[in-house]
């Protein structure tokens, strides 16, 4: 309720000047709170921001020797699908799907990145219920992502750091979940397969059905991939989807432009493999942000955005859309710390309101 | 304008020879009076098989057989348009015949390459220049009258004097064909443009792929043939390949209704220098190519970054370690954005630094 219609609300005129002097302090209190957590707050930004990447770089590692047709694995046949399969119902679940559709009988490959895992046995649970998730929705996946009615082999790919596969391998033995796992160096552009140790009477579970991919993703160095296969995903972060859009900005005089047509061709290049709308909805979310943020506004009877840069050089542009991106969620927190403390506080008069014995309580 | 340089070829149908042949026969009579210099000027201009006409058909004058008379526009007035005779040497090959002058082709011809998406500069490399200089002396002993070197401060040539600095000469000497060589070892300055005396006559070699022919006589076409059967093999296989980097999509399913991504990556070699963050740096400090999203990591070098070709606004993405530059199709991509920008990588990071596809050097 906005101070105004509150004031009136509590009508008493003693109520009306504790709550303008209170609501000052809280104003006050939270300026100073906030002040004291910047750069904490900032901090977290950037880390979420940076853990998105990362996840990306690995979810690329993962895909790349699927698109890249002059590699051998897809030689083989396999060929990415598409990214975040499912997100269109809503429905947030795993990170990448391929497919074989040549061969005696297709294989598909569902995929999850994970950038770190901090309790290994909570994530397979999780990836358990995703890999429910797809099972119900196999004939949804059948008809729109292969266009096939025959049932495919269906197997599951955890990928995770070099670092952590260790850890993984070891939890996932522990536990009654069996699934392929992967691990991804992207510094040093390798892919490989994670085995499970000789003795263990499950081993085969943990390698592909198909001989000849297990042993390409087998090999003692790795497979050669790399993390870059596409600038941004559906479940790419919103800031990540912002800076790749630099690219196609253009310059008019001294103004940088972004055109909507442009942007669009160009997530249409990076998200091929989603339909029209979806697409679309990608680009409204970009110029969306890219408004909220106040980096780019739309000029007047023109399909165009002004970026609010000047800036000739297109790090210099992206130096300020993170400063305004960050400037903006951290003032975002700030007025909502602000409202929230606001409404509590109007909580508390509307309960001493309450408690105050009115006119009729003394007949 | 006054002086104008220009030679008229006769209404007919020419081969190449024929053509040749004219030019030699026709001499004198061919310039138009004002002609101070009576040089033929020949440019070397990368292209896609067949694509050229489609590109300068509405420049086209006269079909004459296998020779096209283009004007090239270098004002509104249509009286400055500069004559220019292409033979279409091998399918991604144009030689562009002219007598203009520096000025004319910088406002005409250069600046069509410039503006027009599938047309290159030729540009040959350090070392295969430097052998091309070395072969012409072999066969011609010509007398090297005058070069054009330089030298730009990093190179990984190793000098005489130390020093790590820019350095450029524009040298005379009759002893050319030597001090080209000690200067090199010298200071490290290489060669970009070197003029040499037959008895028949001077050729001018440019490593932008422009050559003057100061007389006109069989002699002097010959020695043209020999440089470009000497550079022609070799830098076709290169631009072929450029012309094979792009992200494409194929049609999968039963009905063939999944529209998926598929990509053919370019990749460079560096064969003697190692890339770390100061070679990074000098390679973004660029003015054509921009870099965005550019993360360098030390230790096991990587270096992922977002290049946008300001000239014919192609993007790709960049995945390198230390010896290796993967260039990734995103959007828009012409195969001279990915000749040009491995054409800086020869000129400042590593002479001997090779192009193909990913698929043809680790599939």
């Amino acid at each position: 309720m906005d101070d105004k219609a509150f004031l009136a609300e509590l009508a008493s005129k003693e109520l009306q000047a504790e709550y303008s002097v209170r609501l000052r302090e809280v104003n006050r209190q939270a300026t100073k709170e906030f002040k004291e957590n910047r750069p904490v707050l900032q901090e977290q930004l950037e880390s979420g921001f940076n853990e998105e990447a990362t996840h990306d770089r690995i979810l690329n590692t993962c895909i790349y020797p699927f698109v890249e047709t002059g590699l051998p694995l897809a030689r083989l046949g396999y060929r990415f699908i598409r990214a975040a399969p499912l997100l269109e119902l809503g429905i947030k679940n795993i990170d990448f799907l391929i497919y074989r559709r040549e061969g005696s009988r297709p294989i598909v490959i569902f995929g999850e990145a994970k950038g770190g895992v901090t309790n290994p046995s909570r994530t397979l649970t999780e990836f358990q219920d995703r890999r429910q998730i797809i099972e119900d929705h196999m004939d949804y996946i059948k008809t729109n992502y292969l266009d096939t009615r025959t049932d495919p082999i269906q197997e599951y790919v955890f990928a995770v750091k070099s670092s952590m596969a260790t850890r993984m391998r070891d939890a996932v033995l522990e536990s009654p979940i069996r699934l392929i796992l992967w691990q991804v160096d992207y510094m040093h552009h390798k892919l490989q397969l994670v085995q499970a140790p000789s003795t263990e009477p499950d081993r085969h579970l943990m390698t592909h059905s198909d001989n000849q991919l297990t042993s390409n993703l087998a090999v003692p160095s790795g497979l050669t991939s790399f993390e870059n296969t596409f600038a941004f995903f559906p479940q790419s972060h919103i800031l990540a989807k912002l800076v790749n859009s630099l690219q196609i900005v253009d310059r008019d005089g001294a103004n940088n432009i972004l055109r909507p047509y442009k942007l669009n061709q160009y997530v249409g290049a990076q998200l091929s493999y989603l339909n029209e709308t979806q697409r679309r909805a990608e680009v409204e979310q970009i110029l969306d942000e890219a408004q909220s943020i106040h980096f780019a506004e739309r000029i007047p009877e023109s399909p165009d955005y002004l970026v609010a840069s000047r800036s000739r050089s297109r790090p210099g542009l992206e130096a300020e859309l993170k400063l305004r991106w960050t400037k903006s969620k951290l003032d975002k927190i700030w007025t909502d710390k602000v409202e929230e403390k606001r409404l509590s506080l109007q909580e508390e008069m509307r309960a001493k309101k309450r408690e105050q014995p009115d006119l009729f309580s003394f007949e | 304008m006054s002086g104008r340089q220009e030679f008229i070829v006769p209404d007919g149908r020419y081969s190449r020879e024929q053509f040749q042949r004219c030019l030699i026969e026709g001499h004198d009579q061919l310039f138009l009076p004002s002609t101070k210099h009576k040089w033929i000027k020949i440019h070397s201009v990368r292209t896609e098989p067949i694509k050229w006409k489609e590109l300068l058909r509405p420049y086209l004058k006269r079909e004459l057989g296998d020779i096209w008379h283009i004007q090239l526009p270098i004002s509104s007035d249509p009286s400055e348009n500069v004559n220019f005779y292409i033979d279409n040497y091998s399918p991604e090959l144009l030689l562009f015949y002219s007598c203009s002058t520096n000025w004319e082709y910088a406002r005409s011809l250069q600046k069509f390459i410039e503006e027009t998406k599938g047309l290159g500069q030729m540009w040959i490399g350090p070392n295969k220049f430097e052998d091309l200089i070395l072969d012409f002396i072999d066969k011609y002993h010509p007398t090297v009258e005058r070069f054009f070197a330089r030298r730009k401060a990093g190179d990984s040539l190793p000098t005489a004097a130390g020093r790590d600095v820019s350095r450029r000469v524009d040298w005379s000497s009759n002893d050319g064909g030597e001090t080209i060589w000690e200067l090199k070892e010298t200071y490290g300055l290489r060669p970009k443009g070197v003029r040499m005396r037959l008895s028949e006559g001077q050729v001018q070699l440019n490593n932008n792929g422009m050559f003057v022919l100061t007389r006109i006589n069989p002699k002097m076409f010959e020695a043209f043939q020999s440089v470009m059967d000497f550079v022609e093999d070799e830098e076709s296989t290169i631009t072929t390949s450029s012309q094979r980097v792009r992200l494409g999509f194929e049609q999968l399913g039963d009905q063939g209704r999944i529209t998926l991504p598929i990509m053919t990556s370019g990749s460079i070699h560096l064969r003697q220098a190692r890339l770390h963050s100061a070679l990074v740096d000098r390679i973004r400090d660029d003015q054509r190519f921009e870099f965005t999203v550019s993360v360098a990591a030390e230790g096991s070098f990587s270096w992922i970054a977002e290049v946008v070709d300001r000239q014919k606004s192609s993007i790709f993405g960049i995945s390198s370690d230390e010896q290796i530059i993967n260039l990734i199709p995103r959007f828009n991509v012409t195969f001279e954005s990915f000749l040009d920008f491995y054409h800086q990588i020869l000129e400042r990071v590593d002479s001997s630094a090779t192009f193909n596809t990913l698929g043809a050097v680790i599939g």
